[in-house]
C-alpha cells in the first residue's frame, strides 16, 4: 500500500477517528494494530514475521542486558545479526560488485553471481533503529523497555516504515506514552504537511522523472546541455521525491499528536559538502555519526591509531587522519547502507566521503588560497559560488545513481563532453521530445520557484507553517483549496502515466 | 464544560463546512473535465424532450443509427427519443433506463438485445473507454456508482478510484481546456434528431439470409443469462411496458438460433420480443446499398427499419398520435430539418449507389 494511494489515506481518516475515539491508554495499541496490518498488506506476512521476530530479538537483548555479566558480547552479537539480516535482504548485490572489482583489476572473466531477493519494507529503516535502541541500553542512556509490543511498534511503526526518518526509542517511546487528545488544529496541520508532500512528489517529482526517463531511454544519446539538464533534474526529482514523503510521513504522525524528526533542512542552501550532508537525510547522518564514527573514534583501536598519527603528522593533522580514516568507514559504511551496487557505494559513499575527507584535509589552503587571491568570502557572489559548487558537486555523485551503474555514468559524463555548446536545444524544441511538453516544463519552473522561496523564507527563520496558522480562516480555506486542486490536476499520476514509487523507500 | 462543548461544535461545522465546499468544488471540477462523450452529446436534449417522450429507445450503435425519432413522429405521430451510445453494455443498461426514468417515465421501452451476443463471443469490445461514454455523461449519484460497480464486477476487474472520480481520471485535461469549457454549457446542435445519428455516406453491400424458419436453440451462458434476466426483471418489477428487439444486421444461423432462445426468456417475463433480421425482406432492405457496415444500416435502410418499426409498435401498443398535439408543434420544424440532413446524405450517396446499381437504380 503506497503512502501516495486512496486506499492509504481513506485507511488514514479511519485510522484517525479510532485512534482518538479509543480511550488514551490505547492509543498506542492502536498504532500497533495499523502498524502491522500496513506492514501485512506492504511485504506479507512473512516480512511482517521477520520484522517481529526481529523486534522482538532486540527486546530480548536489551532485557538480557541487566542479567548477563557478558553485555558486549551479547550487544556485539545482537547488532552482528541484525547487520547480517541486513546485509541478506540489501547487500547480497555487494558480492556481485566485489567480483565485478576484481575482474576489472585481475582482468579475467567471471561469473557473476546474481541476487534477487525481497526484502521486508523498511528493514534498512527499523534495523538501523532497533541497533540505535540496544546500543543505547548498552549504553545505559536508559532502561530496556519491558513490553515486547512497544519495542515492536517502535521499529515497525507504519509512517517510518516507507522512507524512514531513523528514530530513536527514548524520543518515540514517550510519544507512544503521552495521551493525545484530539485537536482540530493539529491534525489539520499534520494534513497540510501531507498535502504539501504529495504536492512536491506528485507535482514535481515525478514529472521531472518524466524528462529524465525520455533522456536515458532515448535511442539517440542526447546532447550534452539537454544531458546536464536530465542530471539537473535528477537532483530536483531525488530531493522532492525524499523530501516530499518526508512531508507526507511527519503529516501523517503529526495528525496523531506523534512528531517525528526533521530529515531535510533546505539542503541546497549548503556551502560546503559537510554542511549538505548535515542538511540531507540528517536522521542517518546523526545515527551514523552517534552510533558508528563516535564509538569508532573512542575505540581502542583507533585511540592508537590516533596516536600513531599524531606522533607522525603533528598534533592538528595528526588528528585529523584519524577522524579522516573513521569518517572513510562511515562513508563506506552509508554507501553499503544505500545498497551494495557500485553506483550507490560510489554516489552515496566514495565520492562524497573523499570530496568531505579532502575538504577537511585542504581546509588550510583554501583559508590561504583565498587569502593571497583577495576572495571576500562573506559576500553573496561567494555563498552562491558555494552553493553551485555543492550543487555540482552533488550532482556529479548522482550521475552514477542516475544512470544505474558506474560504467553507465562513465558514459554519460563523456556523452556530456560531446556537442556541450548547443544553448539553442532551450529554442529549437529539442527538450520536448523528452516527455515533457513547454507546460510541464512551465510547471516545473514555478515549482522550483516555490521552493526557493519557501527555502529562503526557512533559511531566515521564517516558519511558514506557524505563519499561515495565523491567517484568517477564508484566506487559510482558499490557500488549502487551491493547493489540493493543484496536486489533484498537475500531478503526475493515473492512466497513461508509470506509477514512480519512492526512491528512498528501496532502502 | 460548555467552553468544551462550544470547541467540539466549532470543529464540526468546520469540518462539515470545509468538506462540504471541497465536495462541491471538486465535483464542479470533475464536470469541467469530463470530454464530451458521444453518449452525452447524442442524448444532450434528452432532459428538455424527456416529459414528452412517449417511447424511449434504449441500445447500442443499431439503435442511435437505426430508429429515427422524427421520421417517427411524422409517420405515426410517435413521440420518441434514441437513449443511445456506442456499446451499450448490457450489463449497465438497466442502470441507464433507471437513469432516463429520472427524468420522465415513458409510455413503452424499445430495447436493442444486440449487445448480448456481442457480450457472448467478443466481450473485448467493452472496454473501459465505452464504459466511460456513458458513466462520464451521468451526474454522480448512486446510481452512477451502481453502474460502474455491476461493469467492473462483470468484468472482474479491481476496484479502480478513477473509475468513480472523474477528476482523478481526467485530471490531465487541463491543457484541452479553454475559456468555453469553464461555461455551463450543453453540446449545442445544429440538427437535433432526438438521438438519431448520421452515419457517414458509405454502403457497404451486405450478405443477408432468410433464417426466418430456423426454430433451434442456441444455448446462453449463465453469465449472460443473468444479465438477461436482471434487465427483464428490472423491466417487470418497476411495471415497465417494454418491447424488445433484435436489429437488422449481418448474422448467420448461430445468432439466430441464439436468439430464438433469448426470445422465449424475453415471452417468460410477458414481454414481446422481435427479431427484424426475420423481416429484413418485408422491410424492404436492399443488402446491397443498405448497410453501411457488416453491423449497421446506413441511412437509407434507417429510413426502411424506421418506417417498418414505427408501424409495428402502432399495430401493437396503444400510443397517442402526438400529430395533432400543439405541445409538439416544434417536432414539425425539428422534421423539416432531419429531411434536409438526411436529403444531403442520400445526395453523397447518390454516385455510389448508380455504381452497384447502374444508372436504371433511382436509390
Amino acid at each position: 500500500m503506497s503512502i501516495i494511494s486512496f486506499g492509504f489515506y481513506a485507511a488514514l481518516l479511519l485510522l484517525i477517528v479510532i485512534y482518538y475515539i479509543v480511550p488514551k491508554k490505547a492509543q498506542w495499541v492502536v498504532l500497533l494494530a495499523a502498524s502491522l496490518g500496513f506492514l501485512y498488506m506492504a511485504s506479507g506476512l512473512a516480512m511482517l514475521g521477520a520484522m517481529c521476530a526481529e523486534a522482538l530479538v532486540f527486546f530480548g537483548g536489551a532485557r538480557l542486558m541487566g542479567k548477563t555479566r557478558h553485555k558486549r558480547l551479547l550487544t556485539s552479537v545482537t547488532v552482528l545479526l541484525a547487520f547480517l539480516v541486513l546485509f541478506y535482504f540489501k547487500d547480497m548485490s555487494f558480492i556481485t560488485t566485489l567480483q565485478q572489482t576484481a575482474a576489472f583489476i585481475t582482468g579475467k572473466e567471471m561469473n557473476y553471481s546474481t541476487f534477487q531477493i525481497l526484502a521486508p519494507l523498511g528493514v534498512s529503516y527499523y534495523t538501523l533503529s532497533l541497533v540505535g535502541y540496544i546500543l543505547d541500553v548498552y549504553w545505559e542512556k536508559y532502561q530496556a523497555e519491558k513490553n515486547p509490543l512497544r519495542v515492536i511498534l517502535f521499529a515497525g511503526y507504519f509512517p517510518v516504515l516507507t522512507s524512514g526518518p531513523m528514530v530513536r526509542y527514548d524520543e518515540m517511546s514517550v510519544q507512544f506514552r503521552s495521551p493525545h487528545k484530539f485537536d482540530l488544529d493539529k491534525v489539520a496541520r499534520g494534513g497540510e504537511r501531507i498535502l504539501l508532500g504529495c504536492f512536491k512528489k506528485l507535482v514535481i517529482a515525478d514529472r521531472a522523472n518524466i524528462f529524465i526517463q525520455g533522456t536515458m531511454n532515448s535511442e539517440i544519446a542526447p546532447n550534452g546541455i539537454t544531458q546536464i539538464l536530465a542530471i539537473l533534474m535528477f537532483a530536483l526529482r531525488l530531493y522532492t521525491d525524499f523530501d516530499g514523503c518526508m512531508d507526507i510521513i511527519l503529516g501523517v504522525s503529526e495528525c496523531f499528536g506523534v512528531f517525528l524528526p526533521e530529515n531535510f533542512k533546505t539542503p541546497f542552501a549548503s556551502r560546503s559538502l559537510s554542511e549538505f550532508w548535515r542538511r540531507w537525510h540528517i536522521t542517518m547522518g546523526v545515527w551514523f555519526k552517534e552510533y558508528l564514527l563516535y564509538p569508532l573514534l573512542k575505540s581502542r583501536v583507533f585511540q592508537r591509531i590516533n596516536k600513531f598519527m599524531r606522533s607522525k603528522f603533528g598534533k592538528t593533522y595528526g588528528k585529523k587522519l584519524a577522524t579522516c580514516l573513521g569518517l572513510s568507514v562511515v562513508w563506506l559504511s552509508i554507501g553499503l547502507w544505500h545498497g551494495g551496487t557500485a553506483a550507490f557505494i560510489l554516489a552515496s559513499g566514495i565520492i562524497p566521503g573523499f570530496l568531505i575527507i579532502c575538504g577537511e584535509l585542504l581546509e588550510p589552503v583554501f583559508k590561504w588560497l583565498n587569502l593571497k587571491l583577495r576572495i571576500n568570502t562573506k559576500c553573496f557572489s561567494f555563498r552562491l559560488f558555494q552553493r553551485l559548487r555543492v550543487l555540482a558537486t552533488m550532482c556529479f555523485a548522482w550521475v552514477f545513481i542516475c544512470a544505474d551503474s558506474v560504467s553507465g555514468g562513465i558514459n554519460l559524463l563523456r556523452n556530456i563532453r560531446t556537442n556541450i555548446f548547443n544553448p539553442w536545444v532551450f529554442s529549437d524544441g529539442t527538450l520536448l521530445t523528452y516527455g515533457l511538453d513547454i507546460y510541464d516544463f512551465g510547471i516545473l519552473a514555478l515549482s522550483l520557484i516555490f521552493l526557493i522561496i519557501v527555502g529562503v523564507w526557512h533559511e531566515r527563520g521564517i516558519s511558514i507553517r506557524d505563519s499561515f496558522a495565523k491567517q484568517n480562516i477564508v484566506f487559510r480555506w482558499a490557500v488549502l483549496f487551491a493547493a489540493i486542486f493543484v496536486v489533484v490536476i498537475f500531478g503526475v499520476y493515473g492512466p497513461g502515466y508509470n506509477a514512480a514509487g519512492f526512491i528512498y523507500g528501496n532502502f | 464544560m460548555n467552553r468544551k462543548i462550544a470547541k467540539k461544535l466549532n470543529w464540526m461545522l468546520r469540518i462539515v463546512l470545509f468538506s462540504t465546499v471541497f465536495i462541491c468544488l471538486f465535483i464542479w471540477l470533475s464536470y469541467t473535465f469530463r470530454p464530451s462523450t458521444f453518449f452525452a452529446n447524442n442524448t444532450s436534449t434528452y432532459e428538455e424532450n424527456a416529459a414528452q417522450t412517449d417511447v424511449l429507445f434504449v441500445g447500442g450503435s443499431t439503435t442511435y443509427a437505426y430508429w429515427q425519432p422524427l421520421y417517427g413522429f411524422n409517420d405515426y405521430g410517435l413521440a420518441s427519443y434514441s437513449y443511445s451510445g456506442p456499446a451499450m453494455s448490457p450489463v449497465i443498461m438497466k442502470d441507464l433506463l433507471t437513469e432516463a426514468r429520472k427524468s420522465a417515465e415513458a409510455k413503452l421501452y424499445v430495447i436493442d438485445l444486440r449487445a448480448l451476443h456481442l457480450m457472448e463471443t467478443r466481450p473485448e469490445v467493452y472496454t473501459d473507454e465505452y464504459m466511460r461514454v456513458y458513466t462520464d455523461a451521468i451526474p454522480y449519484s448512486v446510481n452512477r456508482n451502481e453502474m460502474i460497480k455491476n461493469e467492473t464486477a462483470w468484468k472482474e476487474a479491481s476496484f479502480d478510484i478513477s473509475n468513480y472520480v472523474d477528476l482523478i481520471y481526467y485530471h490531465d485535461r487541463w491543457r484541452d481546456l479553454n475559456w468555453d469549457s469553464w461555461k455551463w454549457s450543453k453540446p449545442a446542435k445544429e440538427v437535433d434528431s432526438m438521438g438519431f445519428h448520421y452515419l457517414g455516406d458509405t454502403i457497404f453491400s451486405a450478405k443477408l439470409e432468410d433464417y426466418s424458419g430456423n426454430t433451434n436453440r442456441a444455448e446462453i451462458s449463465p453469465a449472460v443469462m443473468d444479465v438477461l434476466n436482471d434487465i427483464l426483471q428490472y423491466c417487470k418489477d418497476e411495471e415497465m411496458q417494454c418491447l424488445f428487439t433484435l436489429n437488422v444486421f449481418e448474422c448467420d444461423e448461430s445468432i439466430k438460433e441464439y436468439y430464438n432462445t433469448v426470445g422465449d426468456i424475453v415471452s417468460e417475463y410477458g414481454y414481446s420480443f422481435i427479431n427484424t433480421n426475420d423481416y429484413w425482406q418485408e422491410i424492404g432492405i436492399d443488402p446491397e446499398v443498405d448497410f453501411y457496415d457488416n453491423n449497421h444500416l446506413n441511412v437509407m435502410g434507417a429510413l426502411k427499419y424506421t418506417w417498418f418499426l414505427g408501424g409495428y409498435i402502432i399495430d401493437n401498443y396503444e400510443l397517442p398520435d402526438r400529430r395533432t398535439d400543439p405541445a409538439y408543434s416544434k417536432y414539425y420544424s425539428m422534421y423539416e430539418k432531419n429531411v434536409e440532413k438526411t436529403g444531403e446524405i442520400l445526395e453523397l450517396l447518390k454516385p455510389k449507389l448508380l455504381e452497384i446499381k447502374g444508372s436504371d437504380n433511382d436509390g
